[in-house]
């Protein structure tokens, strides 16, 4: 079950970055130890891209630390613990 | 072809029209490329700019106005030629500036000053293109010279609507009004007024630049605020310096211009950015600049919820009178009760190759012409010599806030003044 959710988040994750990127989000998920930065999101399409997230997933504002924003893999893991309330 | 204009088009048309109207060259931006020596082959510049002329046919396109508003007239091919000159490149720079490019017949022009002080000049339209649509231009002039393409997405009329633009003219209606609220609330907001009257608007501009270390500012702006408030803390620093120079009062209002092309793909020449619109209360910079960075984050942030950007988009280009009102008011002309603004930008980071043209991109300065009555404009952005400032002041508003100090100030801001959480 936990599973499940954890796949659910990750695939919202990944759809909304590639979106945000340009790419196809089996792209991004194959890229998913890649940094932010060198993907070439900057802060304001970071912002767009969080804002994505929690309208798919219906979740309240994300307050995420730093080391969630480094990669997508870090981002779906981070999202995935706020959905998880830790 | 005849090509409709994007909602940035627009914005940047009012802007055009507002700087020619007070006496200005117009909405020109400009890059001054720092050259360590003169270039090496500056034949195959030229070649390569004559190509770039022949591939991307904007470059040559021509506004006009019809009962539908104004679109651009795209012929063909530009004939586009480099300038060399004597002059240095400073020099040369300030006389594009107040020239424009009205005699030069397209959006954009490029010089080459092979004099003491060696670089190369680029003006251009700012209705063609942002800052960083033309610095993938520059960087993309070696691999023409050797025969490269660009390719025909650099041009594509289909690439100049911002994303999330809905095309048909009901969609783009329902947008417009949605943005009514946004720019009422801002019309009430009292502004920052610098106490000089107005004067001549073809006043030369006045400009400096500040070079810090990238790495500090970074590490203080991460420690201090997070990553996703890294803008936000440039325009806190600006708000803060703002107000330790003095002379004005009231809330601070900042058009930041924000990129919103897609990352990848070639449509660079395509007008794709839009404004944001946020407020910094008076004074609270000043006392605490990381609560000021937070402040600005959230208004980012709910800016960008109700997707205002597309609001404002729609609304340039659905009615244009009120985006008309709206850029005079933001931007420091008539009725909006302000008598100068402050248009703030941060293009990231300039990459260009190693070697260019046989010579080696020292740095670069951005210029950017702002509205014909007084203003300022702080541009941001990293390039080999670290994060650079420019400052770019108009009409009155050097006499009271002089770019080098404003310059200083904001250096101090971002390295200098003491954080409670970046500094132990």
């Amino acid at each position: 079950m936990a599973e499940a959710s954890c796949d659910r988040v990750s695939a919202a994750v990944f759809a909304a970055l590639a979106g945000a990127l340009g790419l196809t989000a089996d792209e991004v998920a194959r890229r998913r130890a890649e940094g932010l930065d060198r993907l070439g999101l900057d802060s304001h399409g970071l912002m767009r891209v969080l804002l994505e997230i929690e309208r798919v997933l219906q979740l309240p504002a994300l307050d995420l630390a730093d080391s969630a924003l480094e990669s997508p893999a870090t981002l779906a893991a981070g999202v995935a613990a706020a959905t998880r309330g830790g | 072809m005849r090509v409709r204009l994007s909602g940035a088009d627009y914005f940047h048309h009012l802007l055009h029209r507002i700087n020619q109207d007070h006496g200005g060259s117009g909405n020109c931006g400009q890059l001054r490329l720092r050259l360590e020596r003169p270039l090496a082959d500056p034949r195959g510049l030229e070649a390569a700019w004559h190509a770039a002329g022949q591939q991307a046919w904007t470059l040559g396109a021509t506004y006009r106005s019809s009962l539908r508003g104004p679109y651009w007239r795209v012929r063909g091919p530009a004939d586009l030629r480099l300038d060399i000159s004597d002059a240095t490149t400073d020099a040369l720079g300030d006389a594009h500036l107040r020239a424009g490019l009205s005699d030069v017949g397209s959006r954009m022009r490029l010089a080459y000053a092979a004099a003491t002080q060696p670089g190369v000049v680029l003006t251009w339209d700012h209705r063609l293109s942002d800052a960083r649509g033309v610095i993938a231009l520059l960087d993309a002039l070696p691999r023409l010279a050797a025969g490269g393409r660009l390719g025909d997405r650099w041009w594509s009329p289909g690439h100049r609507e911002p994303a999330g633009q809905p095309a048909t003219l009901a969609a783009r209606g329902v947008h417009a009004r949605g943005s009514v609220e946004h720019i009422r609330g801002h019309r009430l907001v009292r502004l920052w007024r610098p106490g000089v009257p107005a004067d001549n608007p073809a006043a030369p501009l006045r400009r400096a630049s500040m070079v810090m270390d990238p790495a500090r500012v970074e590490s203080r702006q991460r420690a201090a605020t997070g990553r996703l408030s890294e803008t936000p803390f440039l325009l806190a620093a600006v708000a803060a310096a703002l107000e330790d120079i003095g002379g004005i009062g009231g809330d601070l209002l900042f058009p930041l211009a924000v990129d919103g092309r897609p990352r990848t793909g070639g449509a660079m020449l395509a007008n794709q950015h839009s404004f944001l619109f946020l407020r910094v209360p008076e004074g609270l910079a000043t006392r605490d600049l990381v609560l000021a960075a937070r402040h600005l984050k959230d208004a980012h942030r709910q800016w960008v919820a109700a997707d205002v950007t597309t609001k404002m988009s729609a609304a340039l280009s659905f009615f244009p009178i009120v985006g008309e009102r709206l850029a005079r008011a933001e931007l420091g002309n008539r009725g909006g009760g302000l008598a100068a603004s402050c248009l703030v930008a941060n293009t990231g980071a300039i990459a260009l190759p190693e070697t260019w043209f046989g010579s080696r991109v020292a740095g670069v300065d951005l210029v950017a012409s702002v509205p014909g009555r007084p203003g300022l404009a702080v541009l941001f952005h990293r390039d080999r010599r670290g994060l650079v400032c420019d400052v770019i002041a108009a009409g009155a508003v050097p006499r009271l806030i002089p770019p080098e100090k404003l310059a200083q100030c904001i250096a101090f801001q971002l390295t200098g003044r003491v954080l409670p959480q970046a500094d132990p």
